[in-house]
């Protein structure tokens, strides 16, 4: 009995043994995402008409998480993968309204009530992008404004670099931000040309706004409401030009008694 | 609030080869509004519940569709993880009971003769393997030995299927699978026995 009993053990170690040795399965590429499509977490792209051209708008539940332009969608769907390292698909309803509004620019990007996924983003990062949802359309703010505005004045280069790694540009309007000596900057949905081709079609008039940085234009103020505002504020043309007095800097501005715009803020208010 | 730490891994302390720290430590975050690390938490265990189904129901094919199902069910049942316990008991419990779920409906169908085809590589043995570094005859003969233990596997009875597949399929421990299955240890290590016993009669000549 013993002795069976023995043979026995050794012979299921064996079994054991060779149930280790069989290969290791692979579960097939395609379940991870049926199993994200089901539990609602999948991600999934509209392909929406801009000003730029035709871009790429990725979603899931958690909010928007990329727009770019691409070839093709396969470029688009390669690119979002090694991006995120996730798979996405098309998705075959219509984009809403308030994505429509905003790409078109007619909608300040608060008002839009969208939840935008920028979970990679240091907390910095994402202070930025929600700042420059506050620029409406048709007016720019200088770098600047967006690091005095968020509590770290002296961060102005690394305000820059956060923008340009903004993941949804046109939906966070960083093309709405641009250098003081009235450079556009770069833009990474197409490079300064297409930031340009964007700002004319909201109507900033970025043409005219160089020329008044060139001559030394920084600010208009409001003679009659003694207030100094950035060029853009409620539209370029918004002042009228009897009333218009032009500053070159916050200090000429102040120094003249004029106190800081309180909707377009171009100095801390005291 | 502070939790004594349950072992993570099998390999008591190995980190997580994505780096993303233990399932209960997952499980908490998707729950506190990360629901984006559900993808890393089914990815990790994804083939181990797709073969582990795969050998209860016998059929690959419907191992898939299975694991979509159970899948859902874990994230739909999230909050009801306990995270004293391992996390792959949890989910191990889920897909045993969808799998019995399916072949109590589909046994009807089922029951039909089938007649043993040497040729057929349908069903449990159609599987995508891994096995790097093998020469050509090495790999058949790896498959040819995975044919003929998956088909003595899936004619196993139930209950033996089910804690073989446990064991090696779903990779867990004589522990984990006496928790799931509120089985004494004794009666699981046991009963694994039995079921080798059972493998090794029906498959003698094939393992040589």
């Amino acid at each position: 009995m013993k002795k069976t009993m023995n043979a026995s053990v050794h012979e299921t170690l064996e079994i054991a043994r060779s149930l280790k040795e069989l290969p290791r399965e692979r579960a097939p590429r395609s379940l991870l995402p049926a199993v994200l499509q089901k539990v609602g977490l999948g991600d999934t792209y509209w392909r929406i008409d801009s000003a730029v051209g035709e871009i790429y708008v990725a979603h899931s539940r958690a909010g928007i998480s990329m727009v770019s332009r691409a070839r093709s969608t396969r470029e688009f769907e390669k690119a979002f993968e090694s991006r995120f390292g996730r798979p996405i698909a098309s998705d075959r309803t219509r984009p809403p309204a308030n994505v429509k509004a905003l790409v078109a620019g007619r909608l300040r990007g608060k008002d839009a009530n969208l939840r935008f996924d920028l979970r990679d983003l240091s907390e910095f990062e994402r202070a930025v992008l929600r700042k420059a949802l506050e620029i409406p359309p048709g007016e720019v703010r200088p770098y600047s404004w967006i690091a005095r505005e968020i509590g770290h004045p002296d961060a102005v280069r690394a305000t820059g670099s956060a923008l340009a790694k903004n993941p949804v540009p046109l939906l966070i309007p960083c093309h709405r931000v641009v250098r003081t000596d009235g450079h556009l900057g770069n833009y990474s949905l197409g490079g300064p040309r297409n930031k340009r081709r964007l700002l004319e079609a909201e109507g900033a008039q970025p043409a005219t706004l160089e020329k008044l940085a060139a001559s030394g234009v920084r600010y208009f103020g409001n003679e009659a409401g003694r207030y100094f505002c950035f060029p853009t504020c409620g539209g370029i043309d918004s002042l009228l030009r009897e009333n218009r007095v032009i500053f070159s800097s916050q200090r000429e501005a102040l120094a003249a008694g004029f106190k800081p715009c309180a909707d377009c803020r171009p100095a801390a208010v005291a | 609030m502070t939790e004594p730490a349950p072992p993570i891994h099998p390999v008591a302390g190995r980190p997580e080869p994505d780096g993303l720290g233990s399932d209960q430590e997952l499980v908490r975050r998707i729950l506190t509004g990360e629901e984006s690390l559900f993808a890393p938490l089914v990815r990790r265990y994804q083939a181990r519940v797709v073969a582990h189904v795969a050998r209860m129901v016998g059929s690959r094919e419907d191992a898939l569709d299975l694991a979509q199902e159970i899948f859902l069910k874990v994230f739909q049942a999230l909050e009801r993880y306990n995270p004293e316990y391992k996390f792959s008991t949890w989910l191990f419990r889920i897909a045993g009971n969808a799998a019995i779920d399916h072949l109590r409906k589909r046994r009807p169908r089922t029951v039909p003769l089938e007649i043993p085809d040497p040729e057929s590589r349908t069903g449990v043995s159609a599987v995508e393997h891994e096995s790097p570094g093998l020469d050509p005859f090495g790999r058949l003969r790896n498959v040819q030995r995975g044919e003929a233990i998956s088909k003595a596997i899936a004619e196993l009875p139930l209950e033996f299927r089910e804690l073989i597949t446990l064991r090696h399929f779903g990779g867990l421990s004589y522990e984990e699978i006496a928790r799931l299955k509120n089985m004494p240890l004794g009666t699981v290590k046991n009963k694994l026995f039995r079921a080798r016993v059972v493998l090794k009669e029906r498959l003698a000549g094939e393992l040589s």
